[in-house]
């Protein structure tokens, strides 16, 4: 299925398998002047890898490569009368396409390179919105390459903003010119901004081609299947801090906070155990979209379960946790400890954590380009599914600018992979749920001014 | 030489088909005494004899060959363009091949000669050149607008170029390499990708990428002109061909050819789908007396329909149909697909003679959806 968020398709319409797919790949490779887009495509083009590649550019560069061809094209956004404010697509790439997939000699790659400036919105969305590219040509990645040394002062402009959004591969190209820690420092900044995309350090774009070319970035069950956690990284929780305990009672002291109320899991004993913490932390996911259980003055025990603890604006909160056995716990929080000056004391005397894991930075209220990934375990309405989506795409589609997930819809065996383009989308039946597998639904969206809270409620209110 | 040998004679139809030439075809065109000229992805440019035996071939542009028109009035003059970005003129008589009357960087996308033979234009981005013989007549040029489809109206002393959000009409006459302003004749959402004139004049047809058929009538005594925007298509809107002598037009964008029926007084415009393809339809055309349009799609079928949409033959050609040329005055279609071979259609029997004229319905059905406007 491909719809406009305008239109309103099926969601089950079916998808040519992967296998059979002949469409022709396109890498889109984006970046800013001097970030060695250049240098790269050139690598590309002259390393023994014996495939047939057209490159299509915005403008001229140094590139001539005999048995390949470079055609160039000229920024022609066409706008599409379907109602959509941001539906456009590339009119200069349908003809310049069109005409080589008509050619008897096809090409095995295509790669169009786009001007620093240039918004990969439109690039994409062409291999959504023309029948034709769409039945010929599979948008394989979004590429952007960016300059380690000089990325930072580009890194708020829109345009930068744009790209790393897009990105389904980041190349943190001249590595060489920044030192490691600024290196660490950069991906972890574009990593918050677009969780979803590798991040390579390369030196003048010296890279496997096969982490930039035929990666299907956009065929997500195929990426999905790699990585079992879609969303690895995205957990709902802030912090972890481990302590060790003996039997007896514990008492939870928070300040005032940014919000009214604070989430917690508490888990143990013999979190000591690496596996066992993993495990209790993979536990703890699927609790926090379960309803809280409002604190009491009772004491709480080491359970699966979510604790809501109601904090007051000026007497803070304090709660009662009692350990039956000596051993070591965990406490899932839903804020960094910072935020609420949170303490755990025994006896009136604070105890230090043995470790403590921070899972994000404190809340961004910017404007800035975020991701923002959730999850929602059991089964989704498609009825309900679609209505949300197509509306929340409908009125956000201008700021969110790409969307992926992996649902799981009631009475569907197979798990069903979702992709975006601003208000275009496109899903697809994907692999079968293994007999075991917990269904659960994953969804992330990268754009500006998400809203985590608003976006998690929405995807909660199409449970089945 | 390879020649177009019988491989198919089933059907009221015969099918007869070359030997994959060099490359994709992407332009033919016929020349007054039977001779074909086809041109390809790779440049080339081979010329097919009466007896379709492949004849001749030349080097006719660095890249592809992207149209191919023949002089009206001088059957075997012939003009080219190119993915090189040149417009050249071949005699097919004098075999005074390939004089270039414009050298370019950008590749010439639209090419058309005026229906008296008198001047011919090319366009490549916001440039139209135009030329008589080969004289440069000097050239149209507008800042604002990217020439996205092209057409020489029937009295030869217009042309309607349609770009991004409009259809504009320039006047021979009109200043050349001046602040030439062309005039504004219809406008709506969305890009072109088609243009066609009716073959009197009486309307304008332009096809957009997002699916919309537009038509613009001029204005007749006492009245305004007007616009009528037709929808319902699946697919960008890339195939027009009016009937030669009615106010009917054959349009494609997705699976099914639409034929509409424009009327003389605007109001209900009535659309009738002929179904058979199963994918894209790529080329449309319509014999010259009218008697039959053809129409080829991406999966490589050929139909052939009666004026009135009666399916009269289905022929499977094996790849992509690229174009599709009626030889004048007479029946035979030639064929050109993506895999380098030309198909040569023609009623079985009697070929080269055209067929009685088929009795026309004009039935509409149903399923056609309409949306004239004001």
């Amino acid at each position: 299925m491909t719809a406009c968020a305008q239109e309103s398709e099926r969601l089950n319409a079916p998808q040519p398998a992967a296998e059979n797919d002949d469409r022709v790949p396109v890498t889109v490779l984006t970046g800013f002047l001097g970030s060695g887009k250049t240098t790269l495509l050139n690598r590309i083009l002259t390393e023994e890898h014996g495939k047939r590649i057209a490159v299509i550019e915005n403008e001229y560069g140094e590139i001539g490569i005999d048995h390949e061809l470079v055609v160039q094209s000229d920024e022609e956004i066409f706008e599409m009368n379907n109602g959509c404010i941001c539906c456009t697509v590339r009119g200069d790439l349908i003809r310049i396409l069109g005409r080589l997939m008509r050619r008897k000699h096809k090409f095995d790659h295509i790669i169009i390179e786009t001007t620093g400036m240039a918004d990969p919105g439109p690039v994409a969305q062409t291999f959504f919105m023309d029948e034709e590219m769409k039945q010929k040509l599979r948008l394989d990645a979004i590429v952007t390459v960016v300059d380690a040394k000089h990325v930072s002062l580009h890194l708020d402009s829109d345009e930068c903003r744009a790209q790393l959004a897009f990105a389904d591969v980041v190349l943190l190209n001249k590595a060489d010119l920044v030192d490691e820690a600024a290196c660490e420092q950069l991906k972890t900044s574009i990593g918050k901004r677009n969780r979803l995309a590798e991040i390579y350090t390369t030196v003048s774009g010296d890279i496997a081609l096969d982490r930039v070319l035929g990666i299907r970035a956009f065929d997500l069950d195929a990426r999905a299947a790699e990585m079992p956690e879609f969303l690895r990284e995205e957990l709902p929780f802030e912090w972890a801090g481990r302590y060790q305990l003996a039997a007896g009672e514990y008492e939870l002291v928070l300040a005032p906070g940014p919000d009214p109320t604070l989430n917690f899991v508490f888990s143990g004993p013999k979190i000591d155990d690496p596996a066992v913490y993993e495990s209790a932390k993979r536990d703890a996911i699927p609790l926090y979209s379960d309803e809280p259980a409002a604190v009491g003055s009772g004491a709480l025990l080491p359970e699966q379960k979510l604790y809501q603890v109601a904090v007051d604006a000026s007497a803070g909160a304090r709660a009662v946790l009692k350990v039956q056995v000596s051993g070591c716990y965990a406490l899932f929080t839903q804020h960094l400890p910072e935020e609420f000056d949170l303490r755990l004391r025994s006896n009136g005397k604070p105890l230090e954590p043995l470790f403590e894991d921070r899972f994000a930075s404190p809340h961004e209220h910017d404007d800035s380009v975020t991701s923002v990934g959730i999850r929602v375990g059991g089964d989704l309405d498609p009825d309900l599914f679609e209505r949300w989506v197509v509306g929340l795409l409908r009125q956000r589609g201008v700021d969110i600018f790409r969307t992926k997930g992996v649902l799981s819809l009631a009475g569907n065996e197979d798990r069903y992979v979702f992709q975006g383009v601003h208000m275009l989308f496109d899903g697809q039946a994907g692999r079968p749920w293994n007999p075991g597998e917990a269904r659960e639904s994953q969804l992330v969206f990268i754009g500006r001014e998400l809203d985590r809270r608003e976006l998690t409620e929405g995807l909660q209110s199409c449970r089945a | 030489m390879p020649s177009l040998a019988a491989i198919s004679p089933e059907g009221p139809f015969v099918l007869h088909s070359s030997a994959p030439l060099s490359e994709a075809v992407t332009a033919m065109v016929w020349s007054l005494g039977a001779e074909a000229v086809v041109g390809c992805a790779d440049g080339r440019l081979y010329r097919f004899d009466a007896n379709g035996a492949q004849a001749d071939d030349w080097a006719g542009h660095e890249g592809g060959v992207t149209r191919l028109v023949r002089k009206p009035g001088d059957g075997n003059f012939i003009a080219s363009a190119g993915e090189d970005g040149r417009v050249r003129l071949w005699d097919l008589s004098t075999g005074c091949l390939g004089e270039t009357l414009l050298d370019e960087s950008d590749w010439i996308e639209h090419l058309d000669w005026t229906p008296d033979g008198q001047v011919l234009a090319a366009a490549a981005r916001k440039t139209i050149s135009l030329w008589r013989g080969c004289e440069s007549l000097g050239m149209w040029y507008d800042a604002r607008r990217r020439v996205l489809a092209m057409a020489w109206a029937p009295d030869g002393k217009r042309l309607a170029t349609a770009s991004n959000k409009g259809l504009f009409l320039w006047r021979m006459g009109d200043s050349v390499s001046g602040n030439a302003e062309p005039v504004q004749l219809l406008t709506f959402p969305g890009a072109p990708v088609s243009v066609a004139w009716h073959a009197r004049g009486a309307a304008l047809a332009v096809g957009t990428q997002d699916g919309f058929l537009q038509v613009w009538r001029p204005a007749v005594a006492g009245g305004k002109a007007r616009q009528l925007t037709m929808r319902g298509y699946t697919a960008k809107v890339a195939c027009l061909a009016w009937h030669p002598s009615k106010s009917l037009i054959a349009t494609a964008g997705g699976p099914d050819v639409v034929l509409w029926d424009i009327p003389a007084k605007a109001g209900k415009a009535k659309g009738k789908p002929l179904r058979h393809h199963s994918s894209t339809v790529t080329a449309l055309g319509w014999s010259d007396d009218g008697s039959v349009l053809a129409s080829g799609d991406r999966a490589g079928q050929i139909c052939v329909w009666d004026a009135g949409g009666q399916l009269l033959c289905v022929k499977p050609l094996g790849a992509e149909v690229a174009v599709l040329a009626w030889q004048p005055k007479a029946q035979v279609l030639l064929a050109g697909d993506t895999a380098g071979v030309v198909h040569r259609i023609s009623p079985a029997g009697q070929p080269d003679s055209p067929a009685d004229s088929a009795e026309t319905t004009n039935q509409i059905t149903d399923e056609s959806r309409r949306s004239p406007s004001a």
